[in-house]
């Protein structure tokens, strides 16, 4: 009893200077056993920084962690471990090329008394810890050949394997569908009623206010406060995230939608997507949705000319589009920002300016030469406009937060002044002060007469933002609702497979 | 991996060019058989007295392994192996392999253990290593046969026959005579520097000229300094990197020794350049025509300079008069030329520095 | 964060940040200067910078080829290769009485087609860059000694030789030629946008494909460069040795990495400089020469730059930490 009152993490007073930037100052954080408790604040805030200390990535320069209770200095990743400290990340950090099983033993194989690898105990001892979260993966299976959302629960089941009593969730739902997100809840349900506390970090308040008991606060580096989740509500956490008040987040001014630029017909791609028909008008905001692998990403890209497309035809501003490259998709006047924006939108190692003007770059440029002083001009003119967070645009974009990622991304397609924005998944990451001047990016190219499709899993998003929406499931488009039409129950009829007409 | 993909490329080519070059030569093969007739007699003679020799149905077949093709000097080598052939009228007939670099010890070591599974007559062999080649050599004398190396001795005396210069020896031939030409040009080297350039560190056959040059200094002017021995990867822009900079820093440097031509190459080069013919004596070992360029300009005083046409030749008929039942002498000792201005016009230095001409 | 204050020190920060790299390099090249000038009366003398200078012309030609194809993550090993055939080429057609001119535009030619080739291989064929220059590495090597016979072709016009030997004003024509392809190079990397697509494609392939670069160009652009400024090597060493010599070239493509990579290029691509690599290869040379100078025993010395090149590299993926 004594020792489900003591907390099992407590850092008091963080401080962590980098070399002229003081990234915490002062900050208190207490975890306390069967607790699930949320770290938020906007990107940037700190919140990485805080929980990199704490898993011993980095060392603090003032301040002191106790882990149950006892004064420590968390060394190193594998330190923290030994300590009981594990984490899930975003980007899940398994071995990809190794098993399941091996993955949970890594640096400590089991052998036999003939001194080979005991695979026979690995795998029921990973079985067991496995089945113990209900995760239902075979141990042998390869982790490259399981979906990211499997990859998430195997990783869960590591901490778990390695006995640890404080589990840290960065971001665990951004690639997740709703139905493994529930599975996930789940999980943590039960890694709480099993005494283990858990340190949750995430954009999505819904997430926050289902799961999480407690939450704190930060905000520059500072700490605003931690309150307990039943004693608050999303409008003050938000406000106390970014210290203003948000009335609506998917408030935008509308447009009447013009004439058709974008006409897809009975479009398919082999087993990623079949038959799809659909018209996009301008100044319209066109939803996607349906679950991962439902052929959204593939359509776009289809259109786009990322991927080539095995049937059916389309039309951009009247003139045939059927592309096979994306220089040709560029050059008709569309955008493709895709969804996984560190793989595929950005050179991480470049500048601000190099990826803004990446794909607008013979608008800087004679005879292959560019002008780099209007390129940089440029540069800065969207870092101003899209209030972009970085020190300058020389700054390397792997430096900055996933949403100002997300901003560079935006910049580059609107420097190359395109008619139609494909934005596929544009607020994975992205916190919520960033998320909202995205949706005011939206607002300002549709006002300009610009179209914009957008996907997005997460459904709040696509029916706060979109004019109409196509449903998708499994390669077949179920349905293309308009707004008055948009209702949870009626979307996600659609979106998991079962037709509409049906009671 | 890189070396050896060119050495296979290499050795087929050769290959290729030498069944060519068989069948260009209509004339000479009839001329051959002509005076295969001729020398019949001589040859039933010998084949009766040979001991335990077979029903010979073929020519003689020799295998010639060199170090480099890459090289002339070792194509010289193959030169004279031919001739040794073309002169036997049809009774000898020589295949030709060597590694592409003669930094190639692994290669070699294939090359020779391949040669051994087909069974040739007899071996030719400049070894790269002293040690690598020794099982497969001692494998092929056990199996009859018999293998004679030409230039690099071997860390073994299971071999029919060691056909080579003494690298050393030969190498102190040029210590002497820089000494008699400090004297000539009036240079007192007491008290001065000599540089000693090596194509490289790890070959016996570098290393013994280098000591035979610089023993031999220390012996007839122990008063003067010898640099560190120099290292140039046999790349004749590093040699001449490397005497450019002794001479920035050494103002008292009267004597460069080059290991092998592209070291004299390279010496030559930075001497002409920088203006020292006369007031640095140099000498390099082996031959090429940048090297003969140089000796008739003064860039270079001289030039030690092997048979390996003699050797290519001796050591194929060694290797034959073996297999005949003769007796061969164990251990021949190549001989060596030191070529300077005045001796380069003479006849038989003339046919050593341009084999085959 | 606290953006607003410290904007002043933050500038200052950025420039740093932007060659902090090159500062590294810089100092020890300004270190070892130091040493060797301390330690060799004749370290300073103008003649002695001079054939410093001309000594790393070769490698640092090739140097700034390799910086662009590893930056665009790709690796090519058949610059060595290429340095052979360009110079034998060039000596064989000065031999056969073409114009010296002439010979050179023909030697550079030939030097693109191996360029065009490893642009195949890798661009069209997939090949890994690795394999593929590996491949046309040997193969070009061969052909050099095919068409020679492995022997040396003498009696270059004194026309041409002249040149590697000459200078302008008191510096070395080698070295100028080096100069005027490091401010190409700096040219290129920085304000075309064939430069800032070989950064865009080698960070990030997929996101380069997607912005629209024309990843052909891009791939053949870099190993084109790379056998355009080997074959300008080649010329020159040919001019320098006055013979087109075989084997020259050999084993040149690991120094160039060096200097590379030493000048900050990651072989994961996406980052390289040309200032970087000259003065990676301005240290190199001047390890090489000081070590000479000093009478330095040379096993020691290759220990001293195998150690540089690790210490270089380690200190630099630290400060990107």
């Amino acid at each position: 009893m004594q020792e489900q009152k003591q907390p099992i993490v407590v850092m008091k007073g963080i401080v962590k200077e980098f070399p002229g930037v003081r990234a915490l100052s002062g900050v208190d954080l207490e975890l306390l056993p069967g607790e699930v408790h949320a770290l938020v604040g906007e990107n940037g805030a700190g919140k990485s920084t805080l929980i990199k200390i704490l898993m011993g990535v980095y060392t603090r320069t003032e301040g002191e962690i106790f882990i149950n209770g006892e004064k420590r200095d968390v060394k190193s990743p594998l330190h923290a471990q030994s300590l009981g400290l594990g984490a899930v990340y975003q980007d899940v950090n398994l071995a990809q090329h190794l098993s399941v099983a091996e993955n949970f033993f890594m640096g400590q194989l089991p052998k036999t008394r003939f001194g080979t690898v005991d695979y026979a105990r690995m795998y029921q001892e990973t079985k067991e810890t496995l089945d113990s979260i209900e995760v239902h993966v075979d141990p042998k299976a390869l982790v490259r050949t399981l979906s990211v959302a499997q990859q998430e629960m195997v990783a869960i089941g590591k901490t778990m394997h390695q006995k640890a009593r404080a589990v840290i969730f960065d971001e665990p739902t951004a690639l997740l569908t709703s139905d493994e997100t529930e599975q996930l809840f789940r999980i943590i349900d039960m890694l709480k009623k099993n005494g283990v506390g858990i340190f949750y970090i995430s954009h999505r308040m819904e997430e926050i206010f289902r799961i999480c008991d407690r939450a704190t606060v930060l905000k520059d580096g500072g700490l605003v406060g931690t309150v307990a989740i039943k004693d608050t509500d999303e409008d003050r956490l938000i406000s106390m995230m970014v210290g203003r008040n948000v009335d609506d987040m998917y408030r935008i001014e509308h447009r009447e939608p013009g004439e058709v630029v974008l006409k897809a017909e009975h479009i398919s791609n082999g087993k990623a997507f079949q038959d799809v028909s659909f018209e996009v008008r301008r100044g319209e905001i066109f939803g996607m949705f349906g679950l991962v692998g439902s052929g959204r990403t593939e359509i776009v890209r289809a259109i786009f000319g990322a991927d080539v497309k095995t049937a059916g035809n389309v039309t951009f501003l009247g003139r045939d589009a059927n592309f096979t490259k994306p220089e040709q998709g560029i050059q008709a006047g569309i955008a493709l920002l895709p969804e996984d924006r560190r793989a595929q939108g950005l050179a991480l190692g470049m500048s601000v300016a190099d990826n803004t003007n990446m794909v607008a770059i013979r608008k800087i440029s004679k005879g292959g030469v560019i002008n780099t002083a209007q390129g940089i001009r440029i540069a800065k003119e969207y870092v101003e406009k899209l209030r972009t967070k970085t020190p300058n645009v020389f700054q390397k974009v792997k430096n900055l937060s996933g949403g100002n990622q997300q901003k560079v991304v935006i910049s580059k397609w609107l420097a190359q002044d395109s008619e139609l924005f494909i934005f596929d998944e544009p607020t994975v990451g992205v916190d919520v002060g960033a998320k909202l001047e995205i949706y005011k990016v939206f607002e300002e190219l549709i006002k300009e007469g610009k179209t914009i499709i957008i996907i997005s899993s997460y459904l709040p998003e696509v029916m706060g933002l979109s004019d109409r929406m196509m449903i998708m499931y499994e390669g077949r488009q179920m349905g293309i609702i308009s707004r008055d039409e948009f209702t949870d129950d009626h979307i996600m009829r659609y979106a998991s497979g079962k037709n509409g007409k049906e009671s | 991996m890189k070396k050896r993909v060119l050495a296979l490329a290499m050795a087929a080519m050769m290959a290729a060019g030498l069944t060519a070059c068989g069948g260009n030569t209509p004339k000479e093969t009839e001329a051959a058989k002509a005076a295969a007739t001729e020398a019949a007699t001589a040859a039933a003679e010998n084949k009766t007295e040979a001991a335990g020799s077979e029903e010979k149905t073929g020519p003689y077949k020799v295998t010639v392994i060199i170090k480099a093709t890459d090289s002339s000097y070792w194509q010289t080598v193959l030169l004279g192996a031919q001739a040794a052939a073309d002169e036997s009228n049809g009774e000898i007939e020589v295949s030709t392999a060597g590694p592409a670099s003669e930094t190639d010890i692994d290669e070699q070591v294939t090359i020779l253990e391949n040669a051994v599974s087909a069974k040739p007559d007899g071996i030719v062999i400049a070894s790269i290593s002293s040690d690598a080649t020794v099982p497969a050599t001692e494998e092929a004398v056990a199996a009859g046969i018999p293998v004679v190396t030409v230039d690099n001795k071997l860390a073994t005396d299971v071999y029919t026959q060691h056909l080579a210069t003494d690298h050393y020896a030969a190498a102190a031939t040029a210590a002497e005579d820089m000494l008699a030409k400090w004297e000539a040009a009036g240079i007192d080297a007491a008290g001065k520097k000599v540089a000693v350039i090596s194509a490289d560190s790890g070959s016996a056959v570098n290393q013994a000229r280098c000591e035979g040059f610089a023993d031999k200094i220390k012996e007839l002017a122990p008063d003067v300094t010898l640099i560190e021995t120099q290292y140039c990867d046999n790349d004749i822009a590093k040699a001449q990197d490397t005497v450019d900079n002794l001479i920035l820093a050494n103002e008292d440097l009267v004597g460069i020794f080059g290991d092998n031509n592209h070291m004299g190459d390279g010496i030559a080069n930075s001497i002409a350049q920088n203006g020292k013919e006369g007031s640095i004596i140099a000498y390099a070992f082996d031959s090429d025509d940048t090297e003969i360029e140089a000796i008739k300009n003064g860039a270079l005083t001289g030039i030690v300079v092997q048979d390996p046409y003699g050797m290519g030749h001796d050591g194929v008929l060694a290797a034959i008069a073996s297999l005949k039942g003769e007796t061969v002498e164990h251990d021949v000792v190549a001989a060596t030329t030191l070529v300077t201005k005045e001796n380069l016009e003479d006849e038989n230095v003339q046919k050593l520095l341009y084999p085959g001409k | 964060m606290a953006a607003n204050q410290k904007t002043e020190k933050k500038k200052q920060n950025l420039l740093l940040s932007r060659f902090q790299t090159e500062l590294l390099l810089v100092v020890i090249l300004l270190v070892l200067f130091a040493f060797f000038g301390m330690k060799s009366p004749v370290f300073f003398k103008v003649d002695t910078l001079m054939k410093l200078l001309k000594q790393a012309s070769i490698y640092g030609i090739i140097a700034i080829g390799m910086t662009f194809v590893i930056t665009s993550s790709g690796i090519d090993l058949s610059v060595g290769s290429v340095v052979g055939l360009s110079g034998i080429v060039v000596s064989m057609c000065m031999v056969n009485g073409m114009p010296v001119l002439l010979a050179v535009v023909v030697a550079i030619a030939a030097s693109i087609l191996v360029g065009v080739f490893n642009g195949v291989l890798v661009h069209d064929a997939k090949v890994p860059p690795f394999i593929a220059t590996m491949a046309s590495m040997t193969i070009v090597r061969n052909v050099i000694l095919l068409m020679t016979g492995a022997k040396t072709i003498s009696n270059l016009p004194k026309s041409f030789t002249a040149f590697a030997a000459g200078d302008f004003l008191g510096i070395p024509n080698m070295f100028l030629t080096w100069f005027g392809i490091i401010v190409l190079g700096i040219f290129i990397t920085g304000r075309t946008v064939f430069g800032r697509n070989i950064y865009a494609y080698g960070s990030n392939k997929e996101s380069a494909r997607l912005s629209g670069i024309n990843i052909r160009t891009t791939v053949y652009g870099v190993y084109v460069f790379s056998a355009i400024v080997c074959g300008i090597a080649g010329i020159l060493m040919a001019a320098r040795l006055g013979n087109g010599v075989p084997t020259s070239g050999d084993g040149y493509e690991l120094d160039a990495i060096a200097a590379s990579v030493v000048g900050g290029a990651s072989l994961d691509g996406g980052e390289g400089s040309v200032i970087g690599t000259v003065l990676g290869a301005m240290i190199m040379a001047t390890l090489r020469q000081g070590g000479t100078l000093l009478g330095i025993n040379s096993f020691i010395m290759e220990i001293i730059i195998g150690s540089l090149i690790a210490v270089a590299v380690v200190i630099d993926k630290m400060r990107k930490r």
